[in-house]
């Protein structure tokens, strides 16, 4: 179930966060972490649609 | 909002309590008990935010389910903010339809957190898990507590749990397994509370509850790991991320910003149930 909401403002600082009873904090953290450095410098259209689309599913 | 379901008597009421005792937390409860006279409503009531009670019979049975609709809108409304709804089922409710019902559940401002079935261990085999093919309850949960395996004898107690575990991967292989003895887990792999202190002026009931050293509070801790974010991140690989979590996450959540063509627009993206 994933659910994306607007916030009113965009955040000066962010984060990203994953919790399980069997997580591997080390893998989870490599792969939080390849997320962050995902070239984002300029806009990637089908990425924002697909949040887009999550998006209205979640209104 | 998330569902506890579970056989009659396994420990459902109890997972609820002790999520009620997380610091700070307000939640809103739905209690379904079969019968005219709401049992566990009573049992829980003194302890809790807001609470809304369904009596009669079991909330997947009864006609409009119940009035599942109008108290998720009582308790939803903004006013309260809270910060989850627990729906306690009754221990007769099919979590299939439940987890039906939730999902396709009108109420704005509700989107579903999960379903937590709750086994025990000692009566499982005798009383839910009887056939030659796993229960079909297994599929609609999200996260499986079992409970009650420290009343199991020493020498069958792994055996049973890794049983139990088997059992639900094969219906289910997105499902999380823990032990909980007494509902004893994390409230982290459940919800967030906006404030992780107890509010001053409200609950005073609920605040007395949770400073009692019963020795019942405790749980083992999930595990977590977390970045920080100081610049955007692609949308393309945030949603990589909800679509296909690290392997063993029951939630994945983040504050972002995100680039569009003209402007940087934050988000709160929530992933749960694996």
């Amino acid at each position: 179930m994933i659910h994306v909401a607007p916030l009113p403002e965009p955040p000066d600082a962010g984060e990203l966060v994953a919790i399980g009873p069997h997580l591997d904090p080390a893998i989870a953290q490599r792969g939080l972490a390849a997320v962050a450095a995902a070239p984002a410098d300029r806009p990637d259209a089908a990425g924002l649609r697909r949040l887009h689309r999550y998006r209205r599913l979640s209104d | 909002m998330v569902a506890v379901t579970g056989y009659l008597g396994a420990g459902k009421t109890s997972l609820l309590n002790h999520l009620l005792r997380h610091p700070g937390a307000r939640i809103g409860v739905v209690v379904n008990d079969f019968g005219a006279l709401n049992v566990d409503a009573a049992l829980v009531s003194g302890q809790i935010d807001e609470v809304a009670g369904i009596s009669g019979g079991c909330v997947c049975c009864l006609p409009d389910a119940g009035g599942l609709d109008e108290a998720l809108e009582k308790l939803a409304h903004p006013r309260l903010r809270l910060d989850v709804i627990v729906v306690e089922a009754s221990g007769a409710a099919d979590p299939v339809t439940l987890a039906r019902l939730i999902r396709f559940s009108g109420v704005e401002r509700v989107r579903p957190g999960g379903v937590i079935e709750v086994i025990d261990a000692v009566e499982h085999f005798r009383t839910v898990d009887t056939w030659p093919e796993p229960p079909l309850r297994y599929a609609a949960a999200t996260l499986v507590v079992i409970g009650k395996s420290d009343l199991l004898p020493a020498a069958e107690r792994e055996r049973t749990i890794e049983r139990i575990g088997q059992r639900v991967c094969a219906r289910n292989p997105h499902a999380h397994v823990v032990v909980g003895q007494a509902g004893r887990i994390d409230p982290a792999l459940v919800f967030d509370t906006a404030s992780p202190t107890e509010p001053e002026d409200e609950l005073p009931i609920a605040a007395l509850i949770r400073d009692e050293r019963d020795g019942h509070e405790g749980h083992e801790h999930a595990r977590a790991a977390t970045v920080a974010l100081s610049e955007p991140v692609a949308p393309g690989a945030l949603i990589d991320l909800l679509e296909d979590p690290p392997h063993g996450a029951y939630r994945v959540k983040g504050r972002v910003r995100v680039r569009g063509s003209r402007n940087q627009r934050g988000y709160l993206v929530n992933g749960s149930g694996g």
